[in-house]
Formats: structure tokens, C-alpha cells, sequence
């Protein structure tokens, strides 16, 4: 039976998925692909995106979807996947990034130190909605280095 | 799945938390800010807060001045919240101290000024990223100050359609000390950079740029200057660019969008000792070790009437960039005069195994550059290179006229390339090995946060900064008149006065 979050619970995940002690600090921050646990903590950013609507969240499918980070763009700067994809980001510039997600209790994200040229990092989707995205040393929330997530259900 | 085009747009839901409070959560430095308005010493190393400030306990005003000038400390604590509460057109006056603040500037056509070039000094304290970010704002100035120790860079325009920087100071910033990315119409002048790994001043991914820098000062970088796919009306004259670990290095690579670079006029300049192996260092620093003058991979550029001496390499190399891990092939000549903003739309190609020299490298070949009338003595190697890979050197159709030299590879290049007329002779006579680019071996890289430097000059600031009045970067005048210009016969700067 699908796992469905009805609005009642939103809080409680949204708080258990707060991260404010690092920026990008991801709790799959490892450099090579992961699959998330389900639920996933980009679940928040989901649910509140669709409001009463119920969200069913999956479990990741071993698809992947590839994310370059160029000095200073993602391309693509803007992907579109079926719920259960990892995406995975490769630093193909010269200069470090980061991953930060403009929500910042997403719980996804890597750090400088874990995102300089060469290094991949990866997360998987789970939960449709809208990712945003952006590298805060050549960007902000809405300009410069940006991109997002779309995850289809 | 499918993947959409890329877009700006985005739509964010009502939850998303807001830039600021992500912001202040990482400790980056989206317009975080610390004490204002000490005392502050003009030395190398960090000042260190004197006096307290006078004006801390100053309510920041709301009222727009009828003047259009922002104070900073005495209107606002902070630079930030003068900017925030800017309007195009206005003034950001900033009196001396020192500033422990990341300003972040999307408001067009500001004039950021500090009213003392070497006592207005924004210090990152090797903490916070940027110190004067320009996010996309159309015709921002910042003049007559001084950025030290940030971890990125000291002053930073993103995407800006019209820029200006004048008479800064950039010191110990860890990428760039002034760079201008994804932008165009700017004018870069009065400049003095020193202690970053990457690279004093740096210009990339435009086409046509439309941007003209004059009398800079770069030295002990990685590189003095550096552009990537920049270039198209991109002139670099009267400036100096010593004890680097390579001077000017225009080049081409997948890294960036907007390639291949392309265009960049390098005209009465003086670049000297740069094979510098205790400067910072990272990047394309370490392939152009040694060497004066490098168009690495390179398409159309112009360099003329400098004087070069003294590097452990080439004095001005015309060469090959190999570039390690591409992301995208390399454009045919049909697409050189493909402008940046369409460029950067096209899909990214797949590199194959085939595209590539010993598995590992992507080759960008020098085409079509002129190197004339310079001045060129002291190289280690030889005072100027001509060289491709995988392509016939003398196919590359770069020249080489008037310019005062004593060695070559390979030899007898005047002979073999001069501009504007048939070349003849034998270019496998002391050819360059282009090999060596990967094998050379640079000196490691040194701390930027403790690398000795010389200390920082007081170099003169703009005129009356009191009164004079707000100047964005609208309307600039960017065309120089370089047929003025004569080759140098000693340097512009140097530290005994």
C-alpha cells in the first residue's frame, strides 16, 4: 500500500528533516551514488508544493540522470525526472562548487570540500516537486549558478 | 524521462525557505555582514580592528537621501544595508575602516565608492566568499577600495550587462582578485591584484566581450591575467603583470561556455619574472609555469608592442591547451563567430575516445594569432613559440613580424610565419615539443592565506571621491585607440617607488 503523508504529519517530517548546523551538510553526503532511504527528506519540499494534495513517495528505481557543474553553470540547468532517479552532478570545471538547496531543511547537498573538480556527488528523488538548487560561491537562491529538480510522480 | 531545455524560470512553492535564512544557516556570504567602520592600518597582512567604530550605534536610515548618497557608517552600520536600500543611480559613499562584510549588489547602476582607495578595506578574514558581488545588475561601478582575504574573490560581477572597476586593490583572494564572468561592456582600470592562486584579474565566458583594461598591476598570482572563452573587443594595455607564475593567459576549454577564446588584443604591456614558484597557484597556472605571454589554445588574438623578459620557459607562446576531463567537443571554425549567448544554449557533445589525444586529452589548437612588434628577451626556452598538436604548426596560421627576439621554436619563426606575407623554410628545425606541456612539472603551490608578499603599495585613488558624483558603468567608453600606443621600455610599477 503506498506510504501517503497526510498534511497532519507535514510538521513532524519537516522538523525531523531540518538540517541547519552546515550548508549542503547532506545525510547521503557520501561522493559516490547513494539510494535514499525512504521516506526522504526532499519529501518536504514536495508535500508543501502541493499543498492537501497527497504525495506518494517511491523508492529510488536505479535509474540515473546526469547533472554537469561547469564554471559556473549547471547544464542542464533545469532536468526533469520520474520520481526514484538519482540524479548525479559531476564538477566539470575548474573551480570548487557547492550543491546547496534552496530549501534548506531538504537534507540534500554537498560541500566544497566534497564537490571540487572531479568529484560527483548524487542524490535520489523520491518525492514529486520542485528542487531548486544553486552554488552559493557563484550564485544565490535565484540567480547565477542555479538549477532545478523536477520530480514527476 | 525527459529532460526540459534550460530555463530561468522557477516556481517556488510557498514553503521554500528564503535565500537569507539559507544563507545565514551555511555561513556563506549572501550579504552577511560583521563590524564596520574601524580604524584600519594599510599593511600586507589582515588589519586588525583599532578603534572602536564611530557611528555602530547608528539607527540605519529609511528615508532616500535628497542627494543620492548612501553614507556608510554614518546613513548605514554596513555596506550591505547602504546597498540593499540603494536605488539605481545612487551613491554608496563608504568612509574609511575596515569592513568584515560579503556584499552582495543587485540594484543597477550603483556607484560603490570608498572615499580612500588604500583605507576602505573590505576584509574577508579568510571566512566569507566574495567581497563585492554583482549579481546580474546592469551598469554597477565599484571604485577606489580594497578587498583582502576571501575565500573566492575580492570583487565579482556575474552576468552584468555594463561594469565598471577602478582603482582597487585586490589582495589574498583565493580565485580571483577582480573577474568579471558572463559579462560584457565593462572597463577594468586603475587596478592592483596580488596573492591569488588563480589569478590577478580575471575575464571569461563572453563573446564578444566588449571590454577594455587599462593600467592594471597583477603579480604574484597564478596567473596575471587569465581569460576562457573570452574575448571580441577585449583589449589589455598599459598594464604589468610580474613574478606570476605565467603573465597573460587568454585560452580555450570546456569548462566554461563560449568557446573557444578568441580575440583578445594584448598591446603595450609589460610582463616580466613570471615563473614565480612562490606565488599561490591553481589550475592553468602550473602549464604556463614560466612563461610571459600564453595564448593556450587560443583563436584570432592579437599581441602586440609588449615588452617581455626574463621566464624560465617562453617569453610569448602560441600554443596547444590539452585539456584533462572535457565536457564538450571542440567547435569547428564555422562556429568562432558564434556569440556567446547563443553558444551557451547548444547541447553539450559527447566526448568520445576518438576526440582525444592519449585517452586523456582534449587538444585546443592556436589559430589565427598575430604576435608583432614585441620585445622579447631572457626566456629559458625560447623567446617565442609557435606550436600545435595534431595539426601542422604551419597550419595553424599564426605570425610572427617585428618583434625583437633572439630564439625561437621553432627556429627562424619570423621566417617561417611573418604576418601578411608568404612564409618559407623548414619548420621542424628546433620545433617545439609540445609534449612537454603535460610533463612539465611546476613548483607546488604555496598557502595564499600565508604566501609572503611584497607589501601592499599605496597606489593613488580616484580624484575628489567626496564629491565627485555617482558614475555607474553606463554608457562607457571602451574603444582605445591602441595605434597610440608605443612598446614599453621599462616597467610601469615597482615597489621602490
Amino acid at each position: 500500500m503506498p506510504r501517503v503523508l497526510k498534511p497532519a504529519l507535514l510538521s513532524a517530517v519537516v522538523v525531523s528533516a531540518v538540517v541547519l548546523s552546515s550548508c549542503g551538510d547532506d545525510n547521503n553526503a557520501d561522493s559516490v551514488a547513494d539510494a535514499s532511504n525512504a521516506p526522504s527528506s526532499d519529501e518536504t519540499a514536495a508535500d508543501q508544493s502541493v499543498d492537501d494534495d497527497v504525495v506518494t513517495s517511491v523508492a529510488p528505481n536505479g535509474e540515473e540522470l546526469d547533472v554537469l557543474a561547469l564554471d559556473n553553470n549547471f547544464r542542464d540547468e533545469e532536468i526533469e525526472i520520474v520520481a526514484g532517479t538519482t540524479v548525479v552532478w559531476e564538477n566539470g570545471g575548474r573551480n570548487d562548487h557547492n550543491i546547496v538547496p534552496v530549501d534548506e531543511r531538504a537534507g540534500w547537498g554537498v560541500d566544497i570540500e566534497e564537490f571540487r573538480p572531479g568529484d560527483v556527488y548524487s542524490h535520489a528523488f523520491t518525492t514529486p516537486g520542485e528542487y531548486p538548487y544553486y552554488c552559493t560561491l557563484h550564485g544565490t537562491a535565484d540567480f547565477g549558478m542555479i538549477g532545478t529538480v523536477v520530480v514527476t510522480g | 524521462m525527459n529532460r526540459l531545455g534550460s530555463t530561468r524560470s522557477r516556481r517556488l512553492s510557498a514553503a521554500l525557505i528564503g535565500a537569507a535564512l539559507l544563507l545565514a544557516a551555511c555561513g556563506s556570504d549572501d550579504g552577511s555582514s560583521g563590524s564596520s567602520g574601524t580604524d584600519a592600518p594599510g599593511a600586507t597582512e589582515a588589519p586588525t580592528a583599532t578603534d572602536a567604530p564611530d557611528t555602530t550605534d547608528s539607527p540605519a536610515t529609511t528615508d532616500a537621501p535628497s542627494d543620492g548618497v548612501r553614507r556608510v557608517p554614518s546613513d548605514y552600520p554596513t555596506i550591505q544595508e547602504a546597498v540593499d536600500a540603494a536605488v539605481p543611480g545612487d551613491l554608496v559613499l563608504i568612509s574609511p575602516g575596515v569592513y568584515n562584510e560579503a556584499v552582495n549588489v543587485s540594484t543597477d547602476e550603483l556607484t560603490i565608492r570608498g572615499l580612500d582607495r588604500n583605507e576602505v578595506i573590505l576584509d574577508g578574514e579568510f571566512e566569507l566568499e566574495n567581497g563585492i558581488r554583482v549579481l546580474g545588475a546592469s551598469g554597477v561601478a565599484v571604485e577606489n577600495m580594497t578587498a583582502i582575504n576571501y575565500t573566492v574573490n575580492g570583487f565579482y560581477w556575474i552576468e552584468a550587462d555594463g561594469y565598471r572597476a577602478s582603482y582597487l586593490t585586490a589582495q589574498r583572494n583565493n580565485d580571483y582578485g577582480v573577474y568579471a564572468f558572463d559579462s560584457i561592456n565593462g572597463l577594468i582600470e586603475h587596478i592592483y591584484a596580488a596573492g591569488s592562486p588563480d589569478a590577478g584579474l580575471y575575464i571569461g565566458q563572453c563573446y564578444l566581450c566588449n571590454a577594455l583594461v587599462t593600467d592594471v598591476w597583477a603579480e604574484y598570482n597564478g596567473l596575471g591575467y587569465s581569460g576562457t572563452n573570452s574575448g571580441g573587443n577585449l583589449t589589455i594595455v598599459n598594464s604589468q603583470f610580474n613574478d606570476n607564475r605565467a603573465g597573460i593567459v587568454p585560452n580555450s576549454g570546456s569548462y566554461e561556455l563560449c568557446y573557444p577564446g578568441r580575440e583578445t588584443t594584448v598591446i603595450g604591456n609589460v610582463v616580466f619574472n613570471n615563473s614565480n614558484p612562490d606565488s599561490p597557484s591553481k589550475g592553468l597556472a602550473d602549464l604556463a609555469f614560466g612563461t610571459g605571454i600564453t595564448v593556450a589554445g587560443g583563436v584570432g588574438n592579437v599581441i602586440e608592442r609588449n615588452l617581455v623578459y626574463d621566464h624560465d620557459r617562453a617569453g610569448i607562446a602560441i600554443a596547444p591547451f590539452p585539456e584533462e576531463n572535457p565536457n564538450d567537443d571542440i567547435p569547428g571554425e564555422d562556429e568562432w563567430d558564434i556569440t556567446c549567448d547563443v553558444q551557451r544554449e547548444a547541447p553539450l557533445a559527447e566526448v568520445t575516445a576518438e576526440d582525444l589525444v592519449a585517452e586523456t586529452y582534449l587538444v585546443w589548437n592556436p589559430y589565427d594569432n598575430r604576435v608583432i612588434g614585441n620585445s622579447v628577451a631572457g626566456s629559458g626556452l625560447a623567446d617565442l613559440v609557435n606550436s600545435g598538436f595534431g595539426v601542422p604548426t604551419e597550419e595553424l596560421r599564426n605570425c610572427f613580424s617585428g618583434n625583437t627576439f633572439a630564439t625561437s621554436q621553432p627556429a627562424s619563426l619570423e621566417t617561417l610565419a611573418p604576418c601578411d606575407a608568404p612564409g618559407s623554410g623548414d619548420w621542424t628545425i628546433d620545433a617545439f615539443d609540445p609534449i612537454q606541456i603535460v610533463t612539465f612539472e611546476a613548483p607546488p603551490s604555496v598557502d595564499y592565506q600565508t604566501v609572503e608578499l611584497p607589501p601592499l603599495p599605496m597606489l593613488p585613488g580616484m580624484e575628489d571621491p567626496e564629491n565627485a558624483p555617482a558614475s555607474p558603468a553606463v554608457g562607457l567608453s571602451l574603444t582605445f585607440d591602441t595605434s597610440v600606443l608605443t612598446l614599453p621600455t621599462a616597467p610601469y610599477y615597482s615597489h621602490d617607488g
